[in-house]
């Protein structure tokens, strides 16, 4: 446990502000592409969910029902995300966390997006991977809510950030472990969105062994960062996250084009934002550190009661 | 003509409520009725996934491992009975219910001749059943289309008993005879749920008629579909992870099946581009099934519209199915996104069970006169003759519900396959 000297409340500094303004634009973005997704292209596994007859886990809602709830929800998080620039609070943040849960008991209930096999895996607990794959989408607004609340005593409690870190740091590494777990999978999304993106940037017709081959790569590289961010003060390791978090979540507009795909990249924001806002965080940390460490030599003094800032 | 389909179809409706009294059953008891019969050949089914016309695999499970399962086979018309050991038997992945598979793959059969089959699993027989292989003549011959039975079972269930119907009444007397069910995916909801095939293997039952007539089917892998209960129950081999293929229905109707749920722009789409410059200029018709739509009613398209629509193009495709929408659909012929009366039509979208959805008819290749859209459970019907396709939908029920007519293409000066009559 890393104890320092702190007298000023670390959410004065410029670093401070960063990583909650990248969250903030981060879930602002998240909210665009929900918008876009439940409100105009209208196709979610949350209005499969609440269409599907309960012989299979469905809510058997009329479509016409189900179409109506969803527009709504689409519109009420397009608000919510210029809320999030204007003023965060727990009224726009906790619906949004759990219209991100929601999404991702959706696709567990219908059986959207990736599912794992593996011998030793159950397919009900097989089930629940979109849980792994949504957690950073989750996390986000989550994570605001704790670190950047409206009316709420200052400074923050340590107990509190370090639980919004918890958060950020867990949805990463369980996103980047469940994304590589896709990819060392072979998952055929995946082959074709290699294929595609690198015959519209580079005109380069790559084969599928070829992206079979980077895809083991790229799966192997995401488990391993997936387990190394869990160690604290690995920040290169966050910042590639960052970066790979980014660069993939565009990729879809890069291989698909702009239209219709770009909500696609607005959701996965988080992907890059939650990895960002995690190193900005501990860049800030350490630049405390540092601080204090010149203060203690400079005063040759003993130590004063401590305030924990992070482990 | 007209009032000849009427005709045909009452026979049909009188047929269906015939068949439908043994449903009333609920879709469970009938599962625990069928998996009650302990150690016997339960589940069975009759898949067509290479050459129809000489050969097939008989597929059924039972509830124990035993040692000896086989086909009891012979010709109709024939005394000879030939008997042929399964090759291949198995436990299906998943814990519950404990179920074997077992897969008979009967070659060297003769094209268009009828083969009585009993199944037997350590003693224990099946019904006696019977089935048709393809045809080595070219002559008219119908194909269901139909997909997504992966919820809505009491639907699912009448609609496998109304094709068995269909099928019984399309081998009287100056009908054309149905030869299949090409199933255009999403069979169940969870492709990894043993207890949701084993529900699905039970409801096929029905599609074999009380006379014991099977009725083939050639599968297409739906995004539900997923993990290895797929080849399992389909017999592909255990190693198969393209599931694509195509087979001959008659010399002069080539049916391709494209698997959305693996890679689409890879090996996939070069395998296409040689299929169909192989098989378009020996055939007279060309079809294609898959499972998600590149013209979709409800969803958005599928990356298929960018790595597949173009080769449809250029071979000249004369229809393709697709599913996965949840609706009734068929688009105008379409050439470089846009109507054209040289392009492809797309039909399909999916109705054996599943709940029905609104089709988006504000799409430009939904709009009518020139396409059409609709919300029922529903099965396509295909009939193949010298001059056209015949496509109709048939509604649960027995309701006809559209018909239209796809001439045979003719070879333009430009190459472009034009339509006659049009």
């Amino acid at each position: 446990m890393m104890a320092m000297l702190v007298k000023e409340p670390p959410e004065s500094s410029k670093l401070w502000q960063a990583m909650v303004w990248t969250l903030r634009i981060t879930v602002a973005l998240q909210c665009v592409g929900n918008w876009r997704w439940l409100a105009q292209i209208g196709e979610s596994p949350l209005l499969s969910w609440m269409i599907s007859p309960e012989d299979v886990g469905g809510m058997r809602w009329a479509e016409a029902t189900g179409l109506a709830v969803q527009q709504a929800i689409g519109w009420l998080a397009l608000g919510a995300g210029l809320c999030v620039l204007l003023r965060p609070c727990a009224a726009v943040l906790g619906p949004l966390a759990l219209l991100q849960l929601l999404i991702a008991v959706a696709m567990w209930r219908t059986g959207y997006g990736y599912p794992p096999q593996a011998a030793w895996l159950s397919p009900q607990l097989a089930a629940l991977f979109p849980l792994a794959t949504q957690s950073a989408r989750i996390a986000a607004p989550l994570a605001l809510l704790l670190l950047d609340p409206w009316r709420a005593e200052r400074p923050l409690s340590p107990h509190r950030i370090r639980l919004a870190m918890g958060l950020l740091l867990g949805g990463t590494a369980l996103v980047f472990l469940s994304h590589g777990i896709e990819a060392w999978n072979h998952y055929p999304v995946f082959i074709d969105l290699l294929i595609s993106a690198s015959g519209q940037l580079f005109g380069i017709a790559l084969s599928q062994s070829h992206a079979e081959a980077m895809l083991s790569i790229i799966g192997l590289l995401d488990g391993l960062v997936a387990v190394a961010c869990l160690f604290p003060r690995l920040r290169g390791v966050l910042w590639w996250m960052a970066f790979w978090g980014g660069i993939t979540a565009i990729s879809r507009v890069a291989a698909f084009g702009w239209d219709p795909t770009w909500h696609g990249a607005a959701i996965r924001m988080p992907h890059l934002g939650v990895p960002l806002a995690v190193v900005l965080y501990w860049h800030l940390v350490r630049c405390k550190v540092i601080g204090q460490q010149i203060q203690v030599s400079k005063a040759e003094s003993a130590p004063s009661p401590v305030t924990p800032l992070e482990e | 003509m007209h009032s000849n389909i009427t005709r045909r179809l009452s026979v049909l409706l009188v047929l269906i409520a015939f068949f439908s009294c043994g449903l009333q059953m609920s879709s469970a008891s009938a599962e625990e009725a069928v998996l009650s019969k302990k150690g016997q050949p339960i589940q069975w089914r009759l898949i067509w996934l290479t050459d129809p016309a000489t050969s097939a695999t008989l597929s059924w499970s039972t509830t124990i491992a035993g040692k000896v399962h086989r086909v009891h086979l012979r010709e109709t018309n024939g005394e000879t009975k030939t008997l042929v050991e399964a090759q291949r038997n198995g436990r299906y992945s998943g814990k519950s219910p404990e179920l074997y598979y077992h897969h008979a793959h009967l070659t060297k059969l003769k094209p268009a001749t009828e083969y009585h089959v009993t199944l037997e699993s350590d003693g224990k027989q099946s019904p006696e059943m019977f089935f048709m292989t393809a045809p080595a003549e070219k002559v008219p011959v119908s194909l269901l289309f139909g997909a997504d039975s992966r919820s809505g079972h009491k639907e699912r269930r009448l609609m496998n008993a109304m094709l068995a119907s269909m099928v019984a009444e399309s081998y009287q007397a100056d009908r054309v005879p149905i030869l299949a069910l090409a199933h255009g995916g999403d069979f169940i909801l969870s492709g990894d749920r043993l207890d949701q095939w084993s529900r699905w293997m039970s409801d096929h039952e029905l599609t074999v008629g009380p006379e014991g007539r099977l009725l083939p089917i050639i599968p297409t892998r739906g995004n539900h579909d997923f993990g290895e209960l797929f080849n399992e129950v389909f017999s592909f081999s255990a190693e198969e992870r393209t599931n694509y293929y195509a087979l001959n229905l008659s010399p002069e109707i080539r049916l391709v099946t494209l698997n959305t749920e693996t890679s689409v722009a890879g090996d996939q789409t070069h395998w296409l581009k040689s299929e169909l410059e192989a098989s378009r200029p020996a055939h007279r018709w060309l079809l294609v099934q898959y499972h998600k739509p590149a013209f979709p009613a409800v969803k958005p398209p599928w990356i298929n519209l960018t790595h597949w629509v173009p080769l449809f193009e250029k071979y000249n495709v004369d229809l393709v199915c697709e599913g996965d929408g949840h609706n009734i659909k068929r688009t105008p012929p379409i050439r470089n996104m846009k109507i054209d009366p040289t392009g492809v039509v797309y039909i399909g979208e999916g109705g054996l069970g599943v709940g029905q959805r609104t089709p988006k008819t504000s799409r430009w290749y939904l709009q009518p006169p020139h396409a059409k859209t609709g919300s029922d459970h529903h099965v396509q019907l295909l009939t193949f003759d010298k001059e056209k396709i015949t496509y109709r939908v048939v509604l649960l029920g027995g309701e006809l519900f559209d018909e239209h007519f796809l001439p045979v293409r003719t070879q333009g000066n430009s190459g472009v396959g034009l339509r006659n009559a049009e």
